[in-house]
C-alpha cells in the first residue's frame, strides 16, 4: 500500500481535552521492544469518564501506547519506555512507582477473553482478594455490582458457582470486564475486547462500556472503525509508532484533517 | 484523493453515483435550454416535449436515492466519501427541482399567446446565466472541484439582479400599459422560476463545497 512514512515533520493535528479534563496526560512517549523503538515523541491526552478510542493499521503502535498506561509492559524483560505518562499529578513511568498498586486503578481487558478456570463468582472476587481481604457479605454484594454493571448479572446469577469457561465467548468477555472494574480502576483499557465476539455480543460489550463511563474513564484499542465511531468520544489515528491524528470523534468520521487519516478510515490503505 | 479504494467495489459504486448525477445535470440543463427555446419561438410543441421529459429526471432522482442509501448500508462511508454520498443524494433532489421549474416555464409558455410581448426579450439573457451556473457546478462536481463552487454562488447575485429588472419592467407594462395581463403573469412566473433555477445551482455548489472541503461554505449575502 502507498502512503508516505511519518517523520518528525509529518503534519499532525492534536485537538485534546481540555486540561482539567485529563485523568491521563501522555507526552512525548518513546517506546522499545529491545532496541526496535515502537513509539516515537506520542502525545495521548485521556478525557476523565469518556471513552478514547485508538485506532490504525496493524503495528502502528496502538497496542503498545496502550500497554505503557498501566505499565503491564514492566512484566517483560527488554522492553523500555521513555517520556511523561501523567496519572493523579505523577508520572507513572517514574520506576521507584509500585506497578500492581498502578494495575489495580488502570485495569486491563484483553482482546480474547481470559477467565481464570475457576467459577464465575471466584473470577471476580479473586481479583478483588488479591488487594484487600474482604468479608463473604460484602464480597457477595461486589461480585453482584460487578457483575450488574457489566450487564451480565441476569445471564449468570442462577449460576455463579459453575466454572467461567463454561459462558460463550462474549459472556467470558464481560465476565472479564466485571473482574476488572470489581476493584473499582479509575480506568479501563481494552485492547481490541470484541473482536471475537458475534455482532450481539459486541453490541452488549459496547452498551456495557458506554454505560460504565458514568464511572469510569475507558481506554480502548480496535480495528473496527465502526466501533470506535459508534462509541469513543475522543479517536487517536496513529500510523508508524506516532500520533497523527488526535480529536472529538463527532468529527473525526467527518472531516479528518490529515491525509493519512482520511485514506486510513475511508479504506484506501491499511 | 489519488488513492483508490482497498475495496474496489467502492470506487465502481461512487463512479455510478457520479455518472448518474452527470446524466440527471446534462438533462437538467437541456431541459433549461429547451424551455427557454420554445419561449423564445413561441413553440408549443417543443414546450410539450419539455414537460414529457420531465419524467426521466424523476427516475433518475430516485435511482441515485437508491444507490446512496445501499451504498451507506453496505460501504458504511466516512469522512470525505460520507460528505461525497451525502451531496449526491441532496444535488440529485435539487437537480429535480430545477427540472421541475424548467417545466413550469414551459407550461406557462404554453398558456402565453403573445410572444412578441415587449419584456420577454429580456428572459433569454437571465435564463443563459442560470444555465451557464447549472453547467459550471456539473463542473465542479465532476471535479469536486470547491473553488469554481464557490464561483458559481458568486454569479447567483447576476441572476437575482436581472430578475429584479425583469420583475420591475413586468409590473411596469401591467401598470402603465394596457398588457396583455395573462402573459404578463405567466411571465412573472417564468421569472421566477428562473430565478430559482439559480438558487438551486447555488445550493448545489454549497453541497459540493463542504463534500470536497468538511467545511459549510460561510453564510454569504443572499438577495430577496
Amino acid at each position: 500500500m502507498s502512503f508516505v512514512e511519518p517523520t518528525t515533520d509529518t503534519p499532525t493535528v492534536m485537538i485534546p481535552p481540555p486540561q482539567g479534563d485529563r485523568v491521563i496526560d501522555v507526552h512525548n512517549l518513546d517506546f522499545f521492544y529491545g532496541k526496535n523503538q515502537a513509539l516515537w515523541g506520542v502525545d495521548l491526552p485521556v478525557a476523565r469518564n469518556k471513552v478514547t478510542a485508538l485506532i490504525g493499521p496493524s503495528g502502528c503502535g496502538k497496542s503498545t501506547l496502550l500497554r505503557t498506561l498501566n505499565r503491564i509492559y514492566d512484566l517483560y524483560a527488554g522492553q523500555t519506555a521513555k517520556g511523561e505518562i501523567m496519572f493523579d499529578g505523577e508520572n507513572i513511568l517514574d520506576q521507584a512507582k509500585n506497578s500492581e498498586q498502578l494495575r489495580a486503578r488502570i485495569g486491563m481487558v484483553f482482546q480474547r477473553p481470559t477467565p481464570f478456570p475457576m467459577s464465575i463468582y471466584d473470577n471476580i472476587a479473586f481479583g478483588v482478594r488479591l488487594h484487600r481481604s474482604v468479608a463473604k457479605a460484602e464480597m457477595d454484594e461486589i461480585v453482584e455490582r460487578s457483575l450488574v454493571r457489566a450487564a451480565l448479572w441476569d445471564e449468570v446469577k442462577d449460576k455463579l458457582n459453575t466454572s467461567g469457561l463454561g459462558l460463550s465467548g462474549g459472556q467470558q468477555q464481560r465476565l472479564c470486564v466485571a473482574r476488572g472494574i470489581a476493584i473499582n480502576p479509575d480506568v479501563l483499557l481494552l485492547d481490541e475486547p470484541a473482536s471475537a465476539l458475534d455482532p450481539l455480543s459486541t453490541a452488549k460489550l459496547e452498551s456495557t462500556l458506554m454505560e460504565l463511563k458514568d464511572s469510569l474513564t475507558i481506554v480502548i484499542v480496535t480495528h473496527n472503525l465502526q466501533q470506535a465511531a459508534r462509541i469513543s468520544d475522543y479517536t487517536g489515528f496513529m500510523l508508524l509508532g506516532r500520533m497523527i491524528e488526535f480529536r472529538p470523534s463527532s468529527d473525526a468520521f467527518v472531516s479528518p484533517e490529515t491525509k493519512a487519516m482520511q485514506d486510513y478510515i475511508t479504506g484506501r490503505f491499511g | 484523493m489519488a488513492l483508490d479504494h482497498t475495496i474496489r467495489a467502492f470506487d465502481e459504486d461512487m463512479g455510478q453515483l457520479d455518472g448518474l448525477i452527470a446524466e440527471m445535470g446534462g438533462l437538467a440543463q437541456s431541459q433549461i435550454r429547451d424551455a427557454i427555446q420554445a419561449l423564445r419561438q413561441g413553440n408549443h410543441d417543443l414546450a410539450g416535449e419539455v414537460v414529457a421529459r420531465d419524467k426521466r429526471l424523476d427516475a433518475i432522482e430516485a435511482e441515485v436515492e437508491k444507490l446512496a442509501i445501499q451504498l451507506i448500508a453496505l460501504r458504511a462511508p466516512v469522512a470525505g466519501d460520507l460528505r461525497q454520498v451525502v451531496a449526491a443524494f441532496k444535488i440529485s433532489g435539487m437537480l429535480e427541482r430545477v427540472g421541475d421549474h424548467a417545466k413550469n416555464i414551459a407550461r406557462s409558455t404554453m398558456k402565453i399567446r403573445d410572444f412578441r410581448f415587449e419584456p420577454l426579450a429580456l428572459v433569454p439573457a437571465v435564463a443563459e446565466i442560470a444555465e451557464g451556473m447549472i453547467h459550471s457546478v456539473l463542473n465542479a462536481y465532476a471535479a469536486k472541484d470547491a473553488v469554481l463552487a464557490e464561483e458559481v454562488v458568486a454569479r447567483d447575485d447576476e441572476v437575482d439582479a436581472l430578475y429584479r429588472d425583469l420583475i420591475r419592467d413586468l409590473i411596469q407594462h401591467l401598470n402603465e400599459k394596457s398588457a396583455n395581463v395573462i402573459t404578463a403573469t405567466e411571465l412573472l412566473l417564468v421569472a421566477r422560476n428562473i430565478e430559482r433555477i439559480g438558487d438551486n445551482a447555488t445550493n448545489i455548489a454549497e453541497a459540493i463545497y463542504y463534500a470536497a472541503t468538511g467545511i459549510v461554505m460561510p453564510d454569504r449575502h443572499k438577495n430577496l
